[in-house]
C-alpha cells in the first residue's frame, strides 16, 4: 500500500484538483461547495467528483445544510488530510530542493 | 478533466518534471493564501465597547466625585453591559449567517470569538459569589481582561489589536501610581485601545475587500 512507505507518495491527492480542494481547507475554515468552485474554477460535476473521493478517504468531511432554507454543502478538512498535505508538500519541496 | 489535472509529471516515488512539481507548488500556496486566515475582524463590537468604556470610566470617576450620583453608577453599568452584550451577541450572529452566505466559515474567528466570550464571562464572574473574595476594584480588571484579549486578538490576527492590548496594559501601571483620575485614565486607555485599532482594520478589511472585488 502506497500510503505506508514514507518514500511513496499519496496517489489520492496526487492531482492537481484534489490537491486544490485540500490546500484550500487547510487552514482549517469549513468551504461551500460553490465557493470552492469559483476559487478552483471547476464545474459542478469534477467538484462532486473529487470531493466525494476525498471524503471515501478520510481527508475531508462533509455536511449538508440549510442556509435561508437552501442546502448548502460545507467541506471541513480532517486531521488525516491535513497530514496527508503536509507530508506531500514537505515530499515535493526535499525533492524540488 | 482528470487525466488534465493529473500530477503524471510524478511516479510513486520520484519526480520526472522538476518544473511542473514547481508550477503545481506555486498553484498550491496562491490557493492557501486566497483561504488562510481571512475572516471578518468584527470591528463595530469593539468600536462599541471601547465607547462604553470610555464613556462609562468617566461618568464613573464624575460619579465618585460627586458623592450624591455614586447609586447611579451600578445601574448605568448594567445598562452599558447589556448594551455591550447585545451588539455583541447581535454582531456574532450577523457575521456566522455573512459567512454562510458566502460559503467561507472561519476558523480563525469562531477561535477569536471564544476567547472573548470566555474572558468577557470571566470578567462578569469576578465581581459575584465566592470570587467576590479576590475582587478588587472593577476598572483594573476589566482593563486586564482587554488589554489580555487585545493582545491575543493581535497575536493571532492583526497586529494592531496587539497595540491597543499593550497600551491598556502599560495603563493600568500609570493608573495605580494615579489613583485618583484611575477610572478617567483607564477609560481613556480601554476606549481608545479598542476604537483606534478598529478604526484602523475596518480601513484595511474595507481596502482588501475591494482589492478582492
Amino acid at each position: 500500500m502506497a500510503k505506508s512507505d514514507p518514500l511513496q507518495f499519496d496517489e489520492l491527492i496526487l492531482s492537481k484538483t484534489r490537491l486544490g480542494i485540500i490546500s484550500a481547507l487547510i487552514g482549517g475554515d469549513k468551504l461551500e461547495f460553490t465557493y470552492l468552485r469559483n476559487l478552483l474554477e471547476l464545474s459542478d460535476g469534477n467538484l462532486s467528483v473529487q470531493i466525494r473521493k476525498l471524503e471515501e478517504a478520510g481527508y475531508i468531511k462533509v455536511k449538508k445544510v440549510f442556509v435561508d432554507r437552501k442546502p448548502k454543502t460545507f467541506c471541513k478538512i480532517t486531521a488525516k488530510g491535513q497530514k496527508a498535505v503536509l507530508n506531500l508538500i514537505s515530499k515535493l519541496e526535499e525533492m524540488v530542493d | 478533466m482528470e487525466k488534465e489535472n493529473s500530477m503524471d509529471y510524478i511516479d510513486k516515488t520520484r519526480i520526472k518534471d522538476p518544473a511542473a512539481v514547481a508550477g503545481d507548488l506555486k498553484f498550491m500556496r496562491s490557493v492557501i493564501e486566497k483561504t488562510y486566515r481571512l475572516y471578518d475582524p468584527r470591528w463595530p463590537v469593539m468600536i462599541v465597547w471601547g465607547l462604553i468604556f470610555l464613556t462609562g470610566m468617566s461618568l464613573t470617576q464624575y460619579c465618585l466625585a460627586k458623592s450624591q450620583f455614586k447609586e447611579f453608577i451600578q445601574p448605568m453599568w448594567i445598562i452599558l453591559w447589556v448594551i455591550g452584550a447585545a451588539v455583541g451577541i447581535f454582531d456574532g450572529c450577523r457575521c456566522e449567517r455573512r459567512e454562510r452566505k458566502t460559503g467561507h466559515v472561519s476558523r480563525l474567528s469562531n477561535q477569536l470569538g471564544l476567547i472573548w466570550y470566555i474572558l468577557l464571562l470571566n470578567g462578569s464572574l469576578w465581581p459575584i459569589g465566592p470570587f467576590s473574595v479576590f475582587f478588587g476594584k472593577q476598572a483594573f480588571l476589566w482593563a486586564a481582561i482587554f488589554g489580555f484579549g487585545l493582545s491575543v486578538s493581535g497575536i493571532l490576527s492583526s497586529r494592531e489589536w496587539l497595540f491597543g492590548g499593550v497600551a491598556i496594559l502599560i495603563s493600568i501601571l500609570a493608573a495605580s501610581l494615579i489613583k485618583e483620575y484611575a477610572y478617567v485614565i483607564l477609560g481613556i486607555a480601554i476606549g481608545l485601545g479598542c476604537i483606534i485599532p478598529a478604526l484602523i482594520i475596518k480601513r484595511n478589511y474595507r481596502n482588501q475587500e475591494k482589492g478582492n472585488g
